[in-house]
């Protein structure tokens, strides 16, 4: 069977089949979740964000003129969602140039022994969740979302460049970490 | 150590150095082993990235979001059909007004042409139903009249902002 686009859904959905929805919910709401988790640490907080993202998405749905991808506009909802629901829990908001500039250190709370270590990606993915929640939802919308560093660019409205900065500067911490205890060997 | 920087080693793994720059990077990983360990170290981070699998919701998660716009929609449906009663009665009170009005007009300038019975009988009528209606409108009535319509109004605004506020607060539970 045709897989129907997002335009061709959308486009339906306006059109007063309402059930459509759902497609587009099932279509995206893994991928979402993934990024929201690793923004808010926590997941039932991700959970609750993603559904009203959805809603938010459905509400706004009018406005949605097909300029960008479906993609890039839903995820900028989520990921602007994501950084409401941080700043109403009292945690520090950032601008652009403070999160460039931002410093973190994953070898001070990072705490790693072999024996509890189940596989890799679940070494590295935990080492993600350390990192500062603009950080980790670059590596997300990068790696899971397959994103280009331009669609990110506008999904977290700020420059290009800047998009880069902080996807190095991610992986350059993950790589201090594993150059810092040795594990390049045991990992490989 | 390093002879090649944290910046040139991620412009190189994500391809972004011109040919001649990637053979210049490529000869001084094959010659320094520190940087050889670094950019291993950043291509391993990569490819277990690359290979990450995406976070499962609970299984009804798409019902519920179903869910939540349908009672969102049955909600809009209700407030639809608020507007639309209190939108009638309101046309049909300035109804009145106006039918007063065209009446007033037309017992005024009743053409000359018609049958005197016919004139007379419209003539009667009008008069009637304006001496009926200016009671009704003239001095304590009107203020009476005004105050009703005013209270409804109020009423009418009270009660759909209590079912906005109860419809909302329905939707975020």
């Amino acid at each position: 069977m045709k897989k129907l686009s997002d335009q061709e859904i959308i486009d339906s959905v306006k059109l007063g089949n309402q059930s459509d929805y759902s497609i587009i919910v099932d279509r995206y709401k893994d991928k979402a979740f993934s990024l929201l988790k690793k923004m808010l640490k926590n997941e039932q907080d991700a959970e609750e964000t993603l559904q009203d993202c959805f809603i938010k998405a459905y509400n706004s749905l009018s406005s949605f003129k097909g300029e960008a991808k479906f993609s890039t506009w839903f995820y900028r909802i989520v990921y602007n969602t994501a950084l409401t629901k941080l700043s109403s829990k009292k945690r520090k908001t950032e601008n652009e140039m403070s999160s460039v500039d931002e410093h973190f250190n994953l070898k001070s709370d990072y705490d790693y022994n072999v024996s509890e270590r189940k596989d890799m990606s679940e070494f590295i993915n935990e080492l993600v969740k350390k990192l500062p929640e603009k950080h980790s939802a670059i590596i997300n919308l990068f790696y899971l979302n397959e994103m280009s560093c331009e669609e990110i660019s506008k999904v977290m409205d700020i420059s290009l460049s800047n998009v880069k900065v902080m996807l190095h500067r991610s992986r350059n911490a993950l790589k201090d970490i594993i150059i810092n205890n040795d594990l390049i060997e045991e990992l490989i | 150590m390093n002879l090649l920087s944290d910046e040139i080693l991620n412009k190189y793994l994500d391809g972004e150095l011109d040919r001649n720059q990637s053979s210049e990077i490529e000869e001084t990983l094959k010659k320094s082993e520190n940087d050889r360990k670094r950019f291993n170290a950043l291509k391993l981070i990569h490819k277990e990235l690359s290979l990450t699998q995406e976070d499962k919701v609970s299984a009804e998660f798409t019902n519920n979001v179903m869910a939540r716009l349908s009672k969102k929609f049955a909600l809009q449906k209700q407030q639809n059909y608020f507007i639309i009663s209190i939108a009638s009665i309101l046309a049909l009170f300035c109804l009145g007004i106006v039918v007063y009005v065209v009446i007033t007009i037309i017992s005024s300038s009743v053409p000359q042409t018609e049958s005197p019975q016919i004139t007379e009988t419209v003539n009667r009528l009008g008069t009637t139903l304006i001496s009926e209606l200016k009671k009704l409108f003239s001095g304590q009535n009107l203020s009476i009249i005004g105050s009703i319509f005013s209270l409804s109004i109020l009423i009418s605004g009270y009660f759909f902002f209590e079912h906005q506020k109860r419809g909302k607060i329905n939707l975020g539970a």
